[in-house]
């Protein structure tokens, strides 16, 4: 039955949320995903410099705040 | 005082039109002057939206062009003596307008006018610049959609090269069943996303289709989306009216009518 495994699944929503932002994050800075991706990998490099840290144990996600007015 | 509005989307088919006749239709029936400017040239849409396709003679560019004077070229609603249509232009095309002649055109509705809404076309080229040359300020639709809030964001900034500072967010064809299953996201997603202020969200209302198949705009009536549209005309006006939370959960009887919808198509 569908209701039994739905909660496991990521809700799609959330897929879509995470998308978008990184989406808008890309566009906004011009740089593609995979540059981002890189990028948030040689940040957590960086901090591995200073901890010792398993990959799982620290997640680095950019993420843009536009000022509100 | 009199105010411009541009409603725009960067997206096509997010409701555009639909919400410039409903939000024209219900700031009328609150007793303001309002006059609609459909100024999509070469794609004219508000006039069918409105039922008032029959009665075109002129258009917004005759006016442009000095074919005729903004009087003839003016058609009043067929419901609301204070609410008018200036069409666009079925056989010409975005180049017969310039940003400074819609600038020009604006002014002159401004004497006659408490409200002129633009109803923006679709993209990013000359028909968004003339559409938002004129205006004092934009409400953006989009859907809760990943592509309609990524054309959303580029408007906005767009926007905000175009020195269009007071800019709100309408988020229509909200599915209050999706968002509580966790199949869209919220309205709250989606203004944290593009972080604008919201004017409003309107549900996906069958009603919508209907009124639009009729040529009769439901701003005001007792349709969900009629009611939507009426509390966004409010929040124009500056009243301060929550906006509903459509995460909520569902009432008995909701959940009992959408479960007997349900069991009638086969689903349950």
């Amino acid at each position: 039955m569908m209701w039994r495994n739905r909660k496991k699944e990521t809700k799609s929503k959330t897929i879509a949320k995470e998308r978008i932002q990184s989406t808008l994050i890309s566009d906004h800075t011009d740089c593609t995903p995979e540059i981002l991706e890189q990028i948030e990998k040689d940040i957590f490099q960086v901090i591995r410099r200073y901890f010792d840290i398993k990959p799982e144990e620290l997640h680095v996600r950019l993420e843009i705040v536009k000022n509100q007015k | 005082m009199s105010e411009a509005i541009v409603i725009t989307s960067g997206k096509g088919g997010v409701g555009k039109t639909t919400a410039t006749a409903n939000i024209g239709t219900g700031l009328a029936r609150m007793q303001r002057k309002v006059v609609l400017v459909d100024t999509d040239i070469g794609l004219r849409n508000l006039d069918v939206v409105m039922g008032l396709e029959n009665r075109i003679v002129y258009n917004l560019v005759d006016v442009i062009e000095g074919n005729c004077r903004m009087k003839q070229a003016l058609i009043r609603d067929k419901r609301y003596p204070n609410l008018y249509l200036l069409p666009s232009a079925q056989t010409r095309d975005k180049s017969a307008v310039t940003p400074e002649q819609m600038v020009k055109l604006t002014d002159c509705l401004r004497e006659s006018f408490d409200y002129i809404l633009l109803d923006c076309p679709a993209g990013i080229e000359q028909g968004f610049q003339n559409a938002v040359a004129g205006a004092d300020r934009a409400i953006v639709v989009t859907t809760p959609e990943v592509s309609a809030i990524r054309d959303a964001d580029r408007i906005i900034g767009l926007l905000e090269t175009h020195e269009i500072h007071d800019v709100h967010l309408l988020v229509n064809r909200v599915r209050k069943d999706m968002i509580r299953r966790g199949n869209m996201m919220s309205i709250e997603d989606v203004a944290e996303i593009l972080s604008i202020p919201l004017i409003g969200a309107v549900t996906d209302d069958e009603n919508v289709v209907i009124s639009t198949n009729q040529g009769e705009p439901l701003a005001g009536n007792d349709s969900c989306a009629g009611q939507a549209f009426l509390q966004i005309c409010r929040r124009i006006e500056g009243e301060e009216i929550p906006i509903s939370d459509f995460s909520r959960s569902e009432s008995i009887f909701e959940r009992l009518s959408s479960f007997f919808r349900k069991s009638e198509r086969g689903i349950v």
